[in-house]
C-alpha cells in the first residue's frame, strides 16, 4: 500500500509519490515525504548513478587534465580509500591509492597542469565522499527500519497484558498502533 | 472548558419538532420474535475452508466486542440489534467463560462487553472475572438505566476497568432516541455511580440529524462527569435505526459535521480527553490529521473487521465486526467450531483480508483514496446497499461533490425485516446545488 503524507498547505493526505498536491497544487516537500515513504535499496538507482557520474565528469571536464589519476568507481564501496590524501603540493602522484578490485577509471591528465589537476581531484574526492556518506546514511536508515519492524513483530507476539485501561470501550476498533496502552 | 459555537441544525424547526414528538413507527413490532433471533435463523452457516493460510494466521484480533445478551432494559429507537428480549439460545455462563479462554489463546487484548444490557446476563460478573484472569482488559458499554451503585461496585470488584455510557444528546433528544423518558438522567447517574465505584468512565455517542446540534452539550458533559474518553460514530441505518430514515444524517450533512468534530477534537485534546472517531465517520477529509491524531500515521486506513477486530453475538455467532449485519457476515458459531477455526477459516471473516480493487464500485471505484480507504466502513456500505465498496458517508466525497455543484443523499426504497442487525435498502440520488427551487429532499419512498 502506498504511504501517505500530509500536504502542509491544505492539510489533505496525499500519496507520497505525488510531486504536487492534487487538491491545492502545492509542492509536496521532500521532508514531508519522510524516510518511511521509500524502502532504500542497496544499489543506487540509474538516475543517482547518472547524477554522480555527471558530477565527476563535470569536475574533470572543467579542468585541463594532467597526469593519470585513479578515480574509484563510486558504485564500488570496496575500492574507496577514506585515507587517500593529496600531499598538498599538487602532486597527485603521491596519493595513496588503496588496492581495489580493479574496477577503476583511468582519466588522462596534462602532467604540466598541476593546479587544475588538484582542483579536479578535490572535486572528484568531494563527490566520492558525499556519495559514500549518502550511501552510509541510507544503509543505516534501512537497518533502522528493519530493526523497528523486528521490534514491532516481537512486540506483537510477546506484549504483556495491558494495565490501567484508558480507551473508551467499543471505540477500540482501531489498529494496534492507535492504542496508547499497547504502544506504551 | 469554553463553550463551542452552536452548529447549524440540519433540520428545520418544524421537522425537528415533528421528529421529536413522532411516535415509533408501528409497521414493525418493537421486539423481534425470539425464534427469529436464534443462530442459523437465516439459513445454514457457510462451511469453513479446509486450511488456514499464512495471512489468516498473521491477522490476529486485538479487540473483541461481545454482545453478552440481547436482553435490554431500554428499547432504543436507533438500536441496530433491536435489543430488548434475550435470544432463546444465548451462551450460558460456562460456555461464555470457555469462549473467554479461547479469546485469550487467540491473542485478544481487550474485550468490550455490550448488549442488550450486559448486567442482565446472569453470569456477567463471572465472565468479567474470567476475562481479567486471562489477562485481558475488560470494558463494558451500557445504556445506564440499571447501573446502580451496587452494580457499579460489583463491576469494579469483578475487574471492569472502564465503563462507557451512551449519551446521545441533551435530555430531550436523548430520551426521544432512547425511547424512554428518564433515560438521560439514568445515564448521568450511571456515570456518577461508576466513577464513585472507582472505574474510569467514557461516553459513546451516535450522531444523527436529531443530535448533531447537541454535540457541544455532550462535550461539556465530558468534563462534568470526569470522562476520560469520547467515542463518536454515525447512526447507521441498521435494525431500528433503519425504520426512521429521516433521523439518519445525509451524506452532505458531513460538510457541517466535520468542522464541528475537528473543533471538538481540539477542545478534547486541551481537556485531556481522548476523542476517538469510529470507522464509519469516514476517512481523508482536511480534518483527518486532527480526528485521527491517535493513529501513528494520523490517518485511518480501512475496515479492520476480521483483521484486528472480532464481533460476537450472544448466541455464539462470530462476525468480523460486532455491527455488521447478521445476514451474510456470520462466519460460524462457537458451539460448533473453535474460535480460532472460525477466525482463520471462515469466508466472512476472511473477507477483509482478501479484498481487491474490484470490490469498489460507484464513486469509490475511481476515488483518489480508493486503494487505501477501500470503500470505507463495511458496516455502513452494507447497511445501505447490501455490499461493501461504495460509501457516500465520506467527507472527502462530500467536498468533491460540492466542488462539482452537487450533493448526494440516500433514499430508502425498502423497509427492514424487523430482525436484529437487519437492513433496509437505499439508493443514492444526486442533487444539483444550482437549482435554487429544489424541493425538500425525499428521504423515504416506502
Amino acid at each position: 500500500m502506498n504511504a501517505m503524507v500530509l500536504c502542509f498547505a491544505c492539510k489533505r493526505h496525499v500519496f507520497a509519490k505525488e510531486v504536487a498536491c492534487p487538491f491545492c497544487g502545492s509542492g509536496i516537500a521532500e521532508h514531508a515525504k519522510g524516510a518511511r515513504t521509500r524502502a532504500l535499496g542497496a544499489e543506487l538507482s540509474r538516475a543517482e548513478r547518472y547524477a554522480v557520474g555527471a558530477a565527476i565528469a563535470m569536475g574533470v571536464a572543467t579542468t585541463a587534465c594532467s597526469s593519470p589519476t585513479t578515480i574509484h568507481n563510486p558504485n564500488d564501496l570496496n575500492t574507496v580509500d577514506m585515507n587517500a590524501n593529496p600531499d598538498g603540493n599538487g602532486n597527485s602522484n603521491n596519493r595513496e591509492i588503496s588496492p581495489g578490485s580493479g574496477n577503476v577509471l583511468e582519466v588522462a591528465r596534462d602532467p604540466q597542469d598541476g593546479e587544475n589537476n588538484l582542483a579536479a581531484d578535490d572535486a572528484a574526492e568531494r563527490a566520492r565522499r558525499e556519495e559514500i556518506e549518502r550511501r552510509k546514511r541510507e544503509e543505516a536508515l534501512r537497518r533502522q527500519q528493519e530493526e523497528q519492524q523486528e521490534l514491532r513483530e516481537q512486540h506483537w507476539r510477546n506484549r504483556p497484558p495491558c494495565h490501567g485501561n484508558i480507551c473508551p470501550p467499543y471505540g477500540c476498533v482501531f489498529p494496534d498502533e492507535a492504542c496508547d496502552i499497547v504502544s506504551a | 472548558m469554553k463553550p463551542l459555537e452552536e452548529p447549524s441544525d440540519p433540520l428545520d424547526q418544524e421537522t425537528r419538532v415533528r421528529l421529536l414528538k413522532t411516535p415509533r413507527p408501528r409497521s414493525l413490532p418493537i421486539l423481534p420474535s425470539a425464534e427469529n433471533t436464534k443462530s442459523g435463523f437465516r439459513g445454514p452457516l457457510p462451511p469453513l475452508a479446509d486450511e488456514a493460510r499464512d495471512i489468516d494466521r498473521e491477522c490476529r484480533p486485538i479487540y473483541a466486542v461481545w454482545e453478552l445478551t440481547l436482553a435490554c432494559d431500554l428499547a432504543c429507537r436507533h438500536c441496530g440489534s433491536r435489543a430488548g428480549a434475550e435470544r432463546p439460545d444465548e451462551l450460558g455462563t460456562e460456555e461464555a467463560k470457555d469462549l473467554v479462554r479461547q479469546m485469550a489463546d487467540l491473542g485478544i487484548r481487550e474485550v468490550a462487553l455490550i448488549g442488550g444490557e450486559v448486567y442482565l446476563h446472569d453470569g456477567w460478573l463471572e465472565v468479567v472475572r474470567e476475562i481479567r484472569a486471562c489477562g485481558m482488559q475488560s470494558t463494558v458499554v451500557t445504556g445506564g438505566r440499571g447501573m446502580t451503585k451496587t452494580r457499579a461496585a460489583e463491576a469494579k470488584a469483578a475487574g471492569v476497568q472502564s465503563v462507557a455510557v451512551s449519551i446521545d444528546g441533551c435530555r430531550e433528544t436523548h430520551d426521544r432516541l432512547r425511547g424512554f423518558s428518564g433515560s438521560y438522567d439514568a445515564a448521568i447517574a450511571a456515570l456518577s455511580n461508576c466513577r464513585q465505584a472507582g472505574m474510569q468512565v467514557a461516553i459513546n455517542t451516535q450522531i444523527n440529524r436529531l443530535n448533531l446540534i447537541d454535540l457541544p452539550h455532550i462535550f461539556q458533559l465530558l468534563s462534568l462527569v470526569g470522562a476520560h474518553g469520547w467515542q463518536v460514530q454515525l447512526t447507521v441505518p441498521v435494525g431500528r435505526a433503519a425504520d426512521e430514515p429521516e433521523v439518519i444524517l445525509q451524506p452532505y450533512d458531513l460538510l457541517e459535521l466535520f468542522p464541528l468534530l475537528a473543533s471538538l477534537s481540539e477542545a478534547c485534546r486541551a481537556g485531556r480527553i481522548k476523542m476517538m472517531v469510529g470507522n464509519n465517520i469516514g476517512y481523508y477529509g482536511p480534518f483527518e490529521h486532527i480526528l485521527r491524531r491517535h493513529a501513528v500515521e494520523q490517518h485511518g486506513e480501512s475496515c479492520s473487521a476480521g483483521i484486528s477486530t472480532l464481533g460476537i453475538e450472544s448466541n455464539g455467532d462470530i462476525k468480523g465486526c460486532p455491527s455488521l449485519p447478521t445476514e451474510s457476515w456470520v462466519g460460524g458459531n462457537i458451539r460448533r467450531e473453535k474460535l480460532v477455526s472460525i477466525w482463520q477459516r471462515s469466508r466472512p471473516l476472511r473477507h477483509m483480508r482478501d479484498r481487491t480493487d474490484q470490490e469498489r464500485w460507484g464513486y469509490c471505484a475511481s476515488c483518489y483514496y480508493g486503494e487505501v480507504c477501500r470503500g470505507g466502513c463495511t458496516w455502513m456500505a452494507t447497511a445501505l446497499f447490501e455490499k461493501p465498496g461504495n460509501n457516500p458517508y465520506c467527507h472527502h466525497r462530500a467536498l468533491e461533490m460540492q466542488k462539482m455543484g452537487k450533493r448526494e443523499r440516500v433514499v430508502r426504497t425498502r423497509e427492514a425485516e424487523g430482525l436484529p442487525f437487519d437492513r433496509a435498502s437505499f439508493v443514492i440520488e444526486t442533487d444539483e446545488l444550482g437549482d435554487l427551487g429544489m424541493p425538500d429532499p425525499i428521504l423515504d419512498r416506502v
